[in-house]
């Protein structure tokens, strides 16, 4: 485990120690994400458009504290925290600052933003994390992952499988501390 | 203060507590406490306490970035304690305690504190100081991954603290 970020000093009386916590491998992926120390293609810009291959329509994920994520039919990504951020058909990933923070690429590799390749999604909405494979079932439940932590896809369109686990990956993979 | 020294140091408070449960700060961390105090010397004979506080906290961001935990944690207790009848100075009310918690999707957090050892004398035998370590622990609960994070800060009589 290592300490990712360390945000001011300790200090006597009042002060604020941030400190951005390591990763531990509990469920066979941990921080070892598939292939990650080989670049793959650049995740690029919000305005460098590519091939229209992700579908966008409305869907909620819901966790097992209830709490919900959401994306609308034009890609805009809601939380708790409000609205911002967005999934563009070209598989790019914006947060709420513009700033592109990865890509699902055609081939099914998920990117973050300096072009790492953190996961993979197939056609089918199937992704493969480290070694965990994850993939929603017909009753929208997260089959894969940690037990402890059930997630549901609310969607109509079946399609959007693939979207929606490429915004559970960008919420749920922390950067790579190896950069 | 006295001529003699304090005898043996203990702790005769809380060994553990729970911070934050399932996301939500647990009320009665506020009000557990651990010690480092003589064991010969009434409670009520000790005197001169100082209080000292001090806040640090720990935030995880993930790829998308955005911060998905954020928890702000709060050390309290009194030191300086001493008595008339014998030498040394000792630790009282040592709790850590939650601030305030914001988690967000697919994360459960739950952070517990707990005595490492027993208290002990970190001065001499001559001019004892109570101390004791106690490790705040951070269990990170998330859909692919568990993350954990460990701090030991251990609190002396004489005001010193170390945080590793």
């Amino acid at each position: 485990m290592s300490i990712a970020r360390l945000e001011g000093g300790i200090v006597r009386n009042r002060h604020r120690l941030a400190v951005a916590i390591g990763v531990v491998a509990l469920f066979g992926c941990g921080s070892q994400p598939a292939s990650q120390s080989q670049p793959a293609a650049s995740a690029g810009t919000a305005t460098d458009k590519g091939e229209v291959h992700l579908t966008l329509a409305e869907f909620q994920l819901e966790d097992e504290q209830g709490k919900t994520l959401s994306m609308s039919a034009d890609g805009t990504i809601s939380s708790s925290h409000g609205a911002g951020g967005r999934i563009h058909e070209d598989g790019t990933v914006t947060s709420p600052d513009g700033a592109v923070r990865g890509r699902l690429l055609k081939s099914g590799s998920v990117v973050d933003a300096q072009g790492v390749e953190r996961a993979t999604i197939a056609e089918d909405g199937t992704a493969k994390v480290g070694n965990e494979n994850l993939r929603f079932g017909d009753d929208g439940k997260l089959v894969g992952g940690n037990p402890a932590q059930a997630v549901r896809l609310k969607a109509t369109d079946p399609k959007v499988r693939r979207t929606a686990m490429l915004l559970l990956v960008m919420m749920e993979l922390v950067p790579d501390q190896k950069q | 203060m006295g001529d003699s020294a304090a005898d043996t140091i203990i702790n005769g408070l809380s060994k553990g507590w729970d911070i934050i449960k399932d996301n939500k700060p647990v009320s009665s961390a506020k009000t557990t406490f651990c010690q480092a105090v003589p064991a010969n010397i009434p409670f009520d004979k000790l005197y001169g306490w100082k209080p000292e506080s001090f806040q640090w906290g720990f935030t995880l961001e993930n790829l998308y970035g955005i911060t998905v935990v954020d928890v702000e944690l709060q050390l309290d207790c009194l030191w300086s304690g001493q008595a008339s009848s014998a030498r040394g100075l000792f630790l009282n009310n040592f709790n850590v305690w939650c601030r305030s918690v914001d988690v967000l999707f697919g994360n459960k957090v739950d952070v517990d504190a707990s005595v490492s050892g027993n208290a002990f004398n970190s001065g001499s035998k001559d001019a004892p100081v109570g101390a004791i370590p106690l490790i705040v622990s951070v269990q990170v609960s998330g859909v692919f991954q568990n993350k954990a994070k460990s701090w030991k800060i251990t609190c002396h009589g004489n005001g010193a603290r170390q945080f590793t």
